[in-house]
C-alpha cells in the first residue's frame, strides 16, 4: 500500500524529544535496554503496516494491525496515532483524532509494533472494497496505510448506530511491542 | 412544543458544532436570574431545546415527554409562549447541561442548550442506572474506579462466531464482579461466517460464557447480517436464542440497532412475543432510542447502548455507554434461585371429581428447568402435571379423586408441592378438600314390639331406621305401604328421627321404607325394610300351654273379652310362636302379682302387674329379635304375698311374612 516518504531511517530526530519514558520493540534480535539516544522519527517509507484480523464488539469493529520497521535501522514514534478507515478508493470513510501525548517507543530494525484499532458509526456509502487502516505520523511525516485482511474485505466497516449523518469514531490503542 | 409558527426544528448535527457556534453568538448573553447545582427535570410535554434562549434559535431537538434535563442556571432570554397541558407564557429559559445524562456538548456541540422555564417537573429519583460495555478493545480497566464513578452493571464481550473467545473476557468478568458490578456477557454473531450454524455458535458461546448465577441475562450482539436474507436470518437467531435457552435455561436478551433490525429481520415482533422480552438497542447520540418491533411489542428498550465514546474514570479511551431502564436490576439477574406458588392455594373436589391447580414458577427472570412433583396425596387421588420440567413459567396439576371401589376419604390434606432447579429445592403447600359425593349408607326400617302400651284394635308398633356418613346425617324421610298399596309419605316427629310409634292393625300387612340425606346434600335411595304384620293370639290360642292351675275369666275389658289368670306359685303359660317379636298382654291392678318371663328358655326379666288402679289389655313385656324365627315365652307366677294372680290375656306377636 501506499507510503508517504521522507527522511530515511535511523536518523536521530530533530527533537529527541522523548517526553515520556521510552520503551524498545525489538527485531530478530532481542534489545536488551534502551538506547541512551533516541533515534530518529519512524518514517512511513520504512514503515510496513498490515490488518491481521478483524473482529467485532458492540456497533464496532476491531482490528488487529501490525506495524513492522523495515528501515536499516532503529526509529523512534509516539505510541499513540491518529488512524482512519480507509476504502479501496483512498476515500476516508472515518477520520481520527490525534491522539493526546504518549510515550516514545524505540523500534529496531525489524522490530514489530501490535495495536488494536476500533471504529463504530460509519453512517456513509457503501465504501469500496478492501477497507484498512491508515495511520497517520506527525509532523507531516505522512502516513502508512495498512494492507487490508483480503483483497475484496468489508469486514471493518461498524454499523450506522446513530442518526444518518452522524459522524464516526475511530482510534487506536498505544503500540505495543 | 414551542417556536415561531412556520419555524422547523433542523435536524441534529453532531457535525457543525462552528455553524452553531456562530448562531449562539448572534444571540446576546444570556442573563443568569438564578443558579442551581445540577438539578434535574422532567418535561412534561414535548419541548425544543435551543441553543440560545430565544425562539428564534437554532431548534437543536425536541426534547419529549419525560426527558429530563440537568440544569445549571435560569437566565433571562426572549419572550415564549407554549401550549403544554395549558397555555404557558414567560421569557426564562433553563440553561441545559445535559439530556437523560447526556452532555448536550457531545450530542450537539454547544456548551450549554436552552429549554423554556415552566415546561418541566421535580424528578424524584433518577429511573436508570448506567454501566458500559466492553471488550477487549479496552485493555485492563480498573473497575473499583469504574464502579466508583457510579457505573452499575458491565456487559463484557465473550465470544465471536465459533472459536474467537475475547481475550479479555475472563479478565473483565472477574474484575467487574469483584468490583460489586452486575455484569453479563455477550455473543457477537457471524451468520455470515456460520450461516448453517447457529447451534454451533450458540454452544461455543454457552462452552465459553460460564454463566453462574448473579450475573445478568447474557447477550446476543447482532449486527452483521450476512448474506441470509430476512426470513433465513430470522431463523439463524431464534436457532443460536434457542440453544442457550435449552442449555443453560436462560432466554438471552438481543443486541441490536433499530436500523439493523427493521432492515435486516423486517422489524419482526416475534422474539419479544416469544419468549425474548428483553431488549439491548443500540441508539448512539439521540435524546431516547427509536426502539423497533412496535416499541419491542410495546415493552419499550431494557437496556440502552447510547454512546460509543464514553470517559469514563478506571477505562483507556472510548468506552460504550449503557443505560438499564430501571433502578432494579434483580429481573435481569440470572439466578439458581425461584420460588414456586400454587394458585389457588385451596381447593375442593366432590370425590370423583377433578380440579387444577395453577404452578406458577418464579424464576426471577431467569433459570433453569425445573422439576416439579407433587406428594402427600392423599388415598385414591392420581395426580398429573401438564409439564413435569418446567422450562417455562408455569404448569398445571389435576387431581382425580376415586369415587368408585375405595373412594378417596372426604377430608382436607395438605399437599407437598416440591420444585427442584439448578440444584435448589423448593416446596409449597396447597390444599385439596375432598368433599363428600356418597349417600348415606341407610339401615332398613325394623319393627319392634314395645312396651307398655295398651292393645286396642292396633297396637303401637315401633319402627326404627339409621344411616351413616362421613359428612353426618342431615335428614331422613320414610315412607309406608299398607297391604302392597301404594307408598305415602310419613310424617317424622322430626327429621332427624330415627324411629317413630304408629299403631298397626292386626291382619294388615306393613311395610316402612326409609332413606337419608347427608350433610353435603347426598340423597340416597329408598331403602325398604320387610313386609311386617302384627298377629294377635288370645289366651285361649292353642299354641298357649298352661302348667299349674289357671283359670278362664270372662271380662268386657280383656281382649276378646275373656282371660286366664292364676294365683299359684310356678304356674306358667308358654306361647310358642314364629316371629320376631312377642309381646305378653295382661290385666294391672290392686291384686295382681309379679310373675318371672323367660324367653326361649332364658330368664328376662320380672314383671309385675300391681298397679293401684285397674286397666286392661296392658302390654306388659315385649321382646324382640333381629329377624323372625321360632321361639317360646314363659311366664311363671311367682306367687306375690296378698296378690298372687297373674293374668293372659292375650299374646302379640310381629311377623315378616
Amino acid at each position: 500500500m501506499t507510503q508517504t516518504s521522507p527522511s530515511p531511517q535511523g536518523t536521530p530526530g530533530p527533537s529527541g524529544t522523548a517526553l515520556l519514558p521510552t520503551v524498545v520493540a525489538t527485531g530478530g534480535e532481542p534489545t536488551a535496554s534502551a538506547p541512551a539516544e533516541s533515534p530518529g522519527p519512524c518514517q512511513p517509507a520504512f514503515m510496513a503496516a498490515r490488518v491481521t484480523a478483524w473482529d467485532g464488539a458492540a456497533g464496532h469493529r476491531i482490528a488487529s494491525v501490525e506495524l513492522v520497521n523495515t528501515g536499516p535501522g532503529p526509529c523512534s514514534m509516539f505510541a499513540g496515532a491518529r488512524v482512519q478507515l480507509m476504502d479501496g478508493s483512498g476515500y476516508i470513510l472515518i477520520d481520527g483524532a490525534p491522539p493526546a501525548a504518549s510515550a516514545v517507543l524505540v523500534v529496531a530494525a525489524g522490530g514489530v509494533l501490535t495495536t488494536v484499532v476500533q471504529d463504530g458509526n460509519y453512517c456513509g456509502p457503501a465504501p469500496v472494497p478492501p477497507v484498512t487502516v491508515a495511520i497517520i505520523f506527525p509532523d507531516g511525516l505522512g502516513r502508512v496505510v495498512a494492507s487490508p485482511v483480503s483483497a475484496g474485505d468489508v469486514s471493518g466497516v461498524p454499523p450506522c448506530m446513530g442518526e444518518a449523518g452522524s459522524a464516526g469514531d475511530i482510534e487506536m490503542q498505544p503500540w505495543s511491542p | 412544543m414551542i417556536g415561531p409558527p412556520g419555524h422547523r426544528a433542523p435536524g441534529r448535527r453532531i457535525a457543525g458544532v462552528l455553524a452553531l457556534l456562530l448562531v449562539v453568538s448572534a444571540f446576546p448573553l444570556a442573563t443568569p436570574v438564578a443558579m442551581a447545582a445540577d438539578v434535574n427535570l422532567a418535561a412534561n410535554c414535548n419541548v425544543s431545546l435551543r441553543s440560545a434562549p430565544s425562539t428564534t434559535a437554532t431548534a437543536l431537538t425536541i426534547m419529549p415527554t419525560g426527558a429530563v434535563i440537568t440544569w445549571t442556571e435560569l437566565v433571562a432570554g426572549g419572550a415564549w409562549s407554549a401550549t403544554c397541558g395549558s397555555l404557558f407564557t414567560g421569557s426564562t429559559w433553563y440553561a441545559v447541561a445535559a439530556i437523560d445524562g447526556q452532555d448536550v456538548a457531545s450530542l450537539y456541540g454547544v456548551p450549554v442548550a436552552y429549554a423554556a422555564a415552566s415546561l418541566f417537573r421535580p424528578v424524584d429519583a433518577p429511573a436508570f442506572l448506567e454501566g458500559v460495555d466492553v471488550s477487549r478493545w479496552q485493555g485492563w480497566i480498573d473497575y473499583p474506579s469504574l464502579q466508583a464513578a457510579g457505573k452499575r452493571f458491565v456487559i463484557a464481550k465473550a465470544t465471536e462466531g465459533i472459536g474467537f473467545l475475547d481475550p479479555m473476557y475472563a479478565t473483565n468478568k472477574l474484575g467487574a464482579s469483584g468490583a460489586g458490578l452486575a455484569v453479563t456477557a455477550y455473543h457477537y454473531a457471524r451468520p455470515d461466517l456460520n450461516p448453517t450454524n447457529p447451534q454451533g455458535e450458540a454452544d461455543w458461546f454457552v462452552d465459553n460464557v460460564g454463566l453462574v448465577p448473579g450475573m445478568l441475562a447474557p447477550a446476543l450482539d447482532l449486527e452483521v447480517p450476512g448474506t441470509l436474507g430476512t426470513a433465513a436470518l430470522q431463523v439463524w437467531v431464534g436457532a443460536w436464542l434457542d440453544r442457550v435457552y435449552t442449555r443453560i435455561g436462560v432466554r438471552p436478551m438481543i443486541y441490536a440497532s433499530p436500523t439493523f433490525w427493521r432492515k435486516y429481520l423486517a422489524d419482526t415482533t416475534s422474539f419479544a412475543d416469544q419468549g425474548y422480552p428483553v431488549l439491548w438497542v443500540a441508539h448512539w447520540f439521540v435524546a431516547g432510542p427509536t426502539v423497533p418491533a412496535n416499541n419491542w411489542s410495546n415493552r419499550g428498550w431494557t437496556f440502552w447502548q447510547y454512546s460509543d465514546c464514553g470517559s469514563v474514570p478506571g477505562v483507556s479511551g472510548c468506552v460504550d455507554l449503557d443505560r438499564y431502564n430501571g433502578t432494579d436490576l434483580t429481573p435481569m439477574t440470572f439466578g439458581a434461585d425461584f420460588a414456586v406458588a400454587p394458585a389457588p392455594l385451596a381447593a375442593s373436589v366432590p370425590q370423583g371429581g377433578s380440579t387444577a391447580y395453577g404452578i406458577t414458577i418464579s424464576r426471577l427472570f431467569f433459570t433453569t428447568p425445573i422439576d416439579v412433583s407433587v406428594s402427600d396425596l392423599p388415598p385414591g387421588v392420581s395426580a398429573t402435571l401438564s409439564a413435569a420440567h418446567v422450562t417455562d413459567s408455569s404448569t398445571t396439576l389435576t387431581l382425580s379423586t376415586t369415587l368408585a371401589g375405595t373412594p378417596t376419604p372426604v377430608g382436607t390434606y395438605p399437599l407437598t408441592i416440591t420444585a427442584i432447579g439448578g440444584g435448589l429445592v423448593r416446596t409449597t403447600t396447597a390444599t385439596l378438600s375432598v368433599t363428600d359425593a356418597i349417600p348415606p349408607v341407610v339401615t332398613p326400617p325394623a319393627y319392634r314390639l314395645t312396651y307398655p302400651v295398651k292393645l286396642d284394635a292396633t297396637i303401637p308398633v315401633r319402627t326404627i331406621w339409621s344411616a351413616v356418613d362421613p359428612s353426618g346425617i342431615g335428614s331422613y324421610g320414610v315412607q309406608r305401604q299398607v297391604n302392597d298399596g301404594a307408598w305415602v309419605d310419613v310424617s317424622l316427629p322430626a327429621t332427624s328421627s330415627t324411629s317413630l310409634i304408629e299403631p298397626l292393625s292386626f291382619g294388615t300387612t306393613y311395610m316402612y321404607s326409609a332413606r337419608a340425606t347427608d350433610g353435603a346434600g347426598n340423597i340416597s335411595e329408598w331403602m325398604p325394610g320387610t313386609r311386617a304384620a302384627v298377629v294377635l293370639a288370645e289366651q285361649t290360642s292353642s299354641s298357649v300351654a298352661y302348667a299349674g292351675t289357671w283359670k278362664s275369666a270372662s271380662n268386657a275389658y280383656a281382649s276378646g273379652g275373656s282371660l286366664k289368670y292364676a294365683t299359684g306359685y310356678g304356674a306358667s303359660a308358654t306361647y310358642a310362636f314364629t316371629g320376631s317379636s312377642v309381646a305378653w298382654v295382661a290385666y294391672r291392678g290392686p291384686n295382681r302379682g309379679s310373675a318371672r318371663v323367660y324367653v326361649d328358655g332364658v330368664y328376662k326379666k320380672t314383671i309385675s302387674l300391681y298397679a293401684g288402679t285397674y286397666s286392661s289389655k296392658q302390654v306388659v313385656f315385649a321382646f324382640n329379635w333381629g329377624s323372625s324365627g321360632v321361639h317360646r315365652i314363659k311366664v311363671i307366677g311367682v306367687g306375690t304375698a296378698g296378690h298372687p294372680r297373674i293374668d293372659v290375656d292375650a299374646f302379640v306377636t310381629l311377623t315378616l311374612p
